[in-house]
């Protein structure tokens, strides 16, 4: 008996380290098998997608939602969250905008003041989270509200409707550099630095250090507060950045442009497997979630399926990513 | 001298919400007289009413430690499947019947993923809030559909001010709401789970069964008010309750109830209802155009919150500061 069961517990034993290296797999290449497996099963089926314009055209639009994604894993990382993105979008395009339209200043004067408008508001964004102890759903809750109503107000100014012509604009949104569209470029060069200063400055340390365990960091020298702060700037500049990209590409600003897209932003990064308690992610993540959200839209806008179902497609997408990460990463994440 | 400011720390965290409530009153009915008027209460429910309902769903989600940011796009879906089906069948109850159901439904696959699965629950009802809606642009293809039936005359009948249909059914939802969270077994475990997870578990509750019922409530919440809203304005909107989730979260925070879960109360949330709904009616019946409206609503809600927080600080601070001088006098 003790004989004939030894070769079922060796197979036992082997199934299971079969098991426990496709979960390793899984959590470490899982992002980028899916997205090479949609790659191949919407190439085989559509003519269309693998063109080399097509493919442009997807690096075209996901590059705003990519590029306050880089913002918004941080926060993520830290164990924040910031819901006021579009509304700093929308306020950093009107901003721009406006200056650029009344000709009051250069474009890169505007394309600064939008900026600086933009980690202003992140700025002030943590530092109410850090200083009163608010929790950030609702601070930042509260900003999403109130810029997209300062941005309004903004925007009355110039009668609810400015057009961009400033040629710099016309190139920031529609121009090319070698063939690739430049908010593509902005958002890969926006990548390539973010990647850099996560992996190799003591600000991607400490971030990973406070997600982590804040108070272990704490103890051990990490400035939590300060790079905290920091961070909510800095994705304040990000959303900023996405918003005169926004402004640049459709070459008007009006109320609703950016209006729910805090929600694509954060799909994209918990696509990208950042978990949204803190601690674990990578920022260059992001970009392949972002990428799957634009070829699924894309390959339903191909095969013409309506914009409404899309919408309710993104819901399920997101069910899915969570529900396969959660799968990958075994046992549960648990509400508080 | 020292006393005196903890006194008056103490009193604005306790009564900072009530004082600046009665001051927001004040103004609207300086700047406009009719906001001081029976009609313009009974005008406040029925604008509000569909908050109030979805704020008591959300409030069991919050104290048992998840959060639901579903609710207005579930309140637009069960609208729209409500009206279709009343068309359809030409009896407007066994549609609010399905349509509860199928809220119920939702709602259960909400709490499923969370319980079950262990998503974290922002993700599985952000999700929600994207497919829910989508789902209903999508069965009316944008546009508003009408109710066939009853239930507008129902909703839209005339009672003595402030009395009306709404005002009514949001009483008696916060009345069956209270006694279930205060007084029932269930209400207790809502409170344990969101306390600590692993010593409900330790004391025996049933922690899964429990995050599942509060999201298939919270869905149901909204399905009520859907049918509240549709009634309302006799067509459903696939745009119907657009934001109204960040209401929601926005009045129970302000009644109190904290994000953090195992504390809060209904009272407190009807008190943060009302804060909202004073707000949102008030800017509006005061002729401020939309842009300024959000602008004054977010710097308010800001305001309320860091005026408890911060009052809140201050007197602990004192208060420690008291107690060393006290012991200085005493030494």
């Amino acid at each position: 008996m003790i004989e004939a069961s030894r070769p079922n517990a060796t197979n036992a034993l082997s199934r299971h380290r079969i098991v426990a290296q496709l979960v390793v797999f899984g959590s470490r290449y899982g992002t980028v098998a899916v997205v090479v497996l949609l790659l191949l099963a919407f190439g085989l089926t559509s003519d269309h997608f693998l063109t080399s314009t097509n493919l442009l055209n997807i690096l075209r639009q996901i590059s705003i939602i990519a590029v306050i994604g880089i913002g918004m894993t941080m926060v993520l990382l830290i164990g924040g969250i910031d819901l006021s993105v579009a509304s700093v979008a929308l306020l950093s395009a009107t901003i721009a905008g406006l200056l650029l339209a009344q000709e009051l200043v250069p474009a890169p004067v505007a394309i600064a003041a939008a900026l600086a408008a933009g980690a202003g508001v992140g700025l002030l964004n943590g530092l109410i989270v850090e200083k009163t102890g608010i929790s950030p759903v609702i601070v930042t809750l509260g900003m999403l509200i109130g810029i997209r109503g300062l941005a309004q107000v903004i925007l009355l100014l110039g009668d609810n409707w400015i057009w961009i012509r400033d040629p710099l604009f016309v190139t920031l949104g529609n121009g090319e550099l070698l063939g690739v569209p430049m908010p593509a470029v902005v958002m890969l060069v926006g990548y390539a630095v973010a990647s850099a200063a996560m992996g190799r400055t003591m600000f991607g340390r400490w971030i990973y250090a406070i997600g982590g365990n804040v108070r272990a960091a704490a103890l051990s020298g990490v400035p939590v507060g300060r790079t905290r702060v920091s961070v909510y700037a800095l994705s304040g500049l990000l959303a900023a950045v996405g918003g005169l990209l926004l402004a640049a590409r459709i070459g008007i600003v009006n109320p609703p442009i950016g209006r729910g897209m805090e929600f694509a932003v954060i799909t994209a990064v918990i696509l990208g497997g950042t978990s949204i308690s803190g601690g674990v992610g990578r920022v260059e993540r992001t970009l392949l979630g972002a990428l799957i959200v634009g070829m699924v839209l894309n390959y339903m806008t191909i095969r013409g399926i309506s914009a409404e179902w899309q919408a309710a497609a993104t819901g399920f997408i997101i069910l899915a990513a969570a529900v396969l990460d959660r799968i990958a990463q075994g046992g549960g994440e648990h509400d508080r | 001298m020292n006393l005196s400011s903890r006194r008056v720390f103490e009193l604005t965290h306790r009564y900072g919400l009530g004082i600046t409530l009665i001051a927001m009153v004040a103004v609207f009915g300086i700047v406009n007289p009719g906001f001081l008027s029976l009609a313009s209460a009974a005008n406040i429910a029925n604008q509000n009413a569909a908050l109030a309902i979805v704020a008591l769903g959300m409030t069991f989600v919050l104290i048992s430690g998840s959060i639901d940011l579903s609710v207005g796009s579930i309140l637009a879906l069960l609208g729209v499947i409500v009206a279709l089906v009343s068309q359809i069948t030409g009896d407007i109850l066994s549609a609010i019947v399905l349509g509860l159901l199928i809220a119920m439904a939702v709602g259960a696959i909400n709490g499923g993923l969370v319980a079950l699965l262990g998503l974290n629950s922002v993700i599985v009802t952000l999700a929600a809030f994207i497919w829910a809606r989508g789902v209903a642009t999508a069965l009316t293809e944008g546009t508003s559909v009408s109710v066939a039936g009853w239930l507008p005359t129902v909703v839209n009948a005339r009672l003595p001010h402030p009395l009306s249909v709404p005002l009514v059914v949001v009483v008696l939802t916060y009345l069956v709401g209270h006694l279930v969270l205060a007084k029932t077994r269930f209400g207790r475990y809502v409170y344990a789970v969101g306390g600590g997870e692993g010593s409900a578990r330790q004391a025996g509750i049933r922690v899964n069964a429990v995050r599942l019922n509060v999201f298939v409530l919270s869905a149901s919440c909204a399905g009520i008010g859907a049918v509240v809203e549709i009634g309302r304005f006799a067509t459903a909107q696939p745009n119907a309750g657009f934001g109204l989730e960040l209401d929601a979260i926005a009045a129970v925070i302000i009644g109190g109830t904290k994000l953090t879960g195992g504390e809060g109360s209904l009272r407190q949330t009807l008190t943060g209802v009302l804060f909202i709904a004073v707000l949102n009616t008030g800017l509006a019946t005061v002729g401020i155009r939309d842009a300024y409206l959000l602008l004054y609503k977010g710097l308010v809600i800001l305001f309320a919150l860091s005026l408890e927080v911060v009052s809140g600080r201050l007197a602990a601070r004192t208060a420690r500061r008291d107690l060393i001088v006290d012991a200085e006098i005493s030494a």
